[in-house]
């Protein structure tokens, strides 16, 4: 459906038209970033400087000694024509436009331009990506427009109508341990949009997971079916950015009144398999779910809560999302009672570790043994080296890299979807702060999903186990001889 | 009459809401089923149609300008014999005389008074971004004050029509809460399906509600319905 786009990811060339001298420059960065790591040929173009970092420029795209498959423009907006005309004649393929000022300005002289521009290049078979955008990232080709962007590829693939919170999904991100496969930030989507990229992440073998940040959709019922296409295939996580102003126009029907643009495209993500978040922080924690957990086929969770009231207000927050609290099962309950006799019939869901002193049950492993039981889908544990006050303590760092071994074992040895709660707050000591940022560093290298608080994990793996469940019934819908 | 020529009839009178009745014979095309409803345009028609469809029936005024039927005085209902059906007649053609002299009046439509039902609203818009949805929800005043309503774009697939229904709150109440008659669901999925495919192939529709529709165990009817078109 849509992989025949995948020529637009892989260029073999690329020219940089306004490729820049000036270190704080976009053109420089693009071309900074091509120079070190893209593997086929780049060209700088510039009419002024006669080179960048080394390279001789060309004055024009014209007088480049081949063809180039993909220019990434950062020239002005009044050079577009003329840039349009240079790529025909060196057969570029796609036209990246970091140039901005056409419609989304307002004015009529500018969307024309935009227009005209579109037009000449349908006409000599070039795609446009932007205009007004960021571009292309793909770690795997050495595309990128960020400043020390990772260089790993990952499993995720993003669109972002705005560049900023593009580059904020792959920043914010890679410091969950997110990576990526392309992410296109796309702007004024003038010819290729969203559907067409959604379709083509869509197919893209290498993307498991999709983000995507969106204002306003070009074609909304291709979109919603390039949507539902995909969701069969991978999970699509989406934050919606502004609301379309529906108010305008007349409406005489209580289904008018009631089917507002907010609750339509809520209703179109539940329709479509999409996961429809509401904040930046959630989009995250979605695609640090889908990404970085195994398969998830139902919500009997278990718990590793913390000690005392942590327990409790953990219990609260899984059920509050939906996520059932299995109890311990019987055969386990009853094994732990033969290791102990006194805690083995105590012990609950969620484990409160903290009962255990002086037991035979020992307090980090006694979550790993729980969890062998098929009853429990998913788990939940915490881990905390220290609190944010009171320095450094070296008993708790011992403890919590033993949880942090057994909770590895959970999702290696019994091969179960975990999630990791782990505290976002700074410590107000360093050393301590050292040691937290040690162990952080030690559960992303693991493959966790990590989450700031118990309530965010629940609420992503809630989410996580209905999309699942969604996607068995549309595949099973799909399978039926009488489906469209 | 045939959709197109419904459509371009009120078109061609530069009116944009369909009325009762045109909006009945509508979506009984599309597979809707709709309480029988005819036009009477004189007092005796009226009784023949009354007869003709039996006892009791429900006479409501029908004019492109009397949105608000009830509080004018242009709905009478349980009426039981040709000579209340007579009365009746007389009454709504006076009180829409004196209430909106101006009003151009098409007559007075004539339906089956319908069984008592548990109520649900059928409805669909069109959003400026995704083009025609559906929506269900509870009837009556439930939809109004609690906005107990579940939406889906078209095309729904029959998976869509299944979860529309089943969405809403007060779903329970469909199923037969505590011993009252469930409602035919299969019924309302194929009444919801038939309207997504009429949709589809109908861009000209901006807005229509089937408001109420009475489910039985055994099948549902549309009371009442509106539908309004898009300017050209």
């Amino acid at each position: 459906m849509g992989f025949e786009l995948d020529y637009i990811f892989n260029p073999k060339s690329v020219a940089v038209a306004g490729a820049s001298e000036s270190p704080d420059k976009t053109g420089h960065t693009y071309f900074k970033n091509l120079l070190d790591e893209f593997p086929g040929k780049v060209y700088p173009i510039n009419i002024r400087a006669p080179e960048i970092l080394g390279v001789p420029t060309f004055q024009s795209i014209r007088d480049l000694p081949e063809d180039v498959d993909y220019v990434i423009s950062a020239i002005p907006n009044r050079d577009v024509l003329d840039l349009v005309d240079a790529c025909i004649s060196k057969n570029v393929k796609t036209l990246h436009l970091f140039t901005a000022r056409f419609s989304e300005t307002g004015y009529e002289k500018e969307t024309k331009l935009e227009q005209d521009m579109l037009d000449m290049a349908a006409k000599g078979g070039i795609r446009i990506i932007g205009p007004n955008c960021m571009g292309l990232y793909n770690p795997r080709l050495g595309i990128s427009w960020g400043k020390g962007f990772p260089r790993e590829v990952g499993n995720i693939g993003v669109i972002s109508q705005s560049g900023s919170n593009g580059g904020d999904i792959v920043s914010e991100g890679a410091i969950r341990g997110l990576r990526f496969t392309k992410v296109i930030s796309y702007g004024n989507a003038l010819d290729l949009n969203e559907a067409d990229f959604i379709e083509y992440l869509a197919d893209d073998p290498e993307t498991e997971v999709i983000g995507a940040y969106i204002e306003g959709v070009r074609d909304g019922a291709r979109f919603a079916k390039a949507l539902r296409y995909a969701s069969a295939k991978k999970p699509v996580c989406l934050l919606k950015g502004g609301r379309t102003d529906a108010g305008t126009s007349m409406v005489s029907s209580h289904t008018a009144s009631l089917a507002g643009a907010r609750e339509v495209w809520e209703a179109m993500c539940k329709q479509t398999g999409a996961i429809n978040t509401y904040s930046m922080d959630e989009l995250l924690d979605m695609l640090v779910a889908f990404s970085r957990m195994s398969k998830a086929t139902g919500n009997r969770v278990l718990v590793g809560g913390g000690a005392g009231g942590k327990s409790v207000t953990s219990a609260d927050e899984c059920e509050e999302e939906g996520l059932a609290l299995q109890p311990i099962p019987d055969d386990i309950r009853n094994e732990l009672t033969e290791q102990d006799p006194f805690f083995g019939p105590w012990v609950t869901n969620p484990v409160d570790s903290s009962i255990m002193g002086g037991s035979n049950l020992k307090p980090h492993e006694v979550i790993e043994f729980i969890a062998k039981s098929p009853k429990y889908d998913v788990v939940i544990n915490t881990v905390s080296a220290g609190g944010p006050w009171g320095g450094h303590d070296p008993a708790r760092q011992q403890r919590a890299s033993r949880i942090l071994e057994h909770t590895i074992g959970i999702s290696q040895n019994l091969g179960k979807p975990v999630a990791l709660v782990l505290s976002e707050s700074i410590p107000e000591s360093r050393e301590q702060y050292e040691v937290n940022l040690e162990l952080r560093h030690k559960c992303i290298e693991q493959g966790f999903a990590i989450f700031p608080s118990m309530g965010r994990a629940s609420r992503a793996i809630s989410r996580l186990v209905r999309y699942y469940i969604w996607r068995t019934a549309e595949l099973e819908e799909l399978k039926a001889p009488n489906s469209k | 009459m045939a959709s197109a020529d419904l459509i371009s009839k009120a078109r061609s009178e530069g009116r944009l809401l369909l009325t009762e009745v045109e909006s009945k014979e509508l979506l009984e095309e599309a597979g809707i089923p709709v309480v029988e409803t005819k036009l009477a345009t004189s007092k005796e028609e009226a009784i023949n149609i009354a007869e003709s469809i039996g006892f009791p029936v429900v006479l409501k005024i029908i004019s492109p300008e009397v949105i608000h039927k009830s509080d004018m005085g242009g709905v009478k209902i349980g009426i039981a014999d040709n000579s209340s059906v007579g009365e009746a007649y007389d009454s709504i053609m006076s009180s829409i005389k004196n209430a909106m002299p101006s009003a151009s009046i098409h007559g007075i439509s004539v339906q089956k008074m319908a069984d008592p039902g548990t109520e649900v609203i059928i409805g669909a818009s069109t959003d400026p971004q995704f083009g025609h949805v559906v929506m269900f929800g509870m009837g009556g005043v439930l939809v109004e004050v609690l906005k107990d309503v579940a939406i889906k774009l078209v095309p729904l697939t029959p998976r869509d029509a299944h979860s529309i229904v089943r969405e809403i709150k007060s779903f329970p109440i469909l199923e037969g809460y505590r011993g009252a008659p469930a409602s035919d669901l299969g019924k309302l999925e194929e009444a919801i399906l038939n309207l997504s495919n009429f949709l589809e192939n109908h861009k000209e529709i901006k807005e229509l509600d089937l408001n109420p529709v009475f489910c039985y165990p055994n099948g549902i009817v549309a009371v009442d319905a509106r539908v309004v078109l898009e300017e050209n």
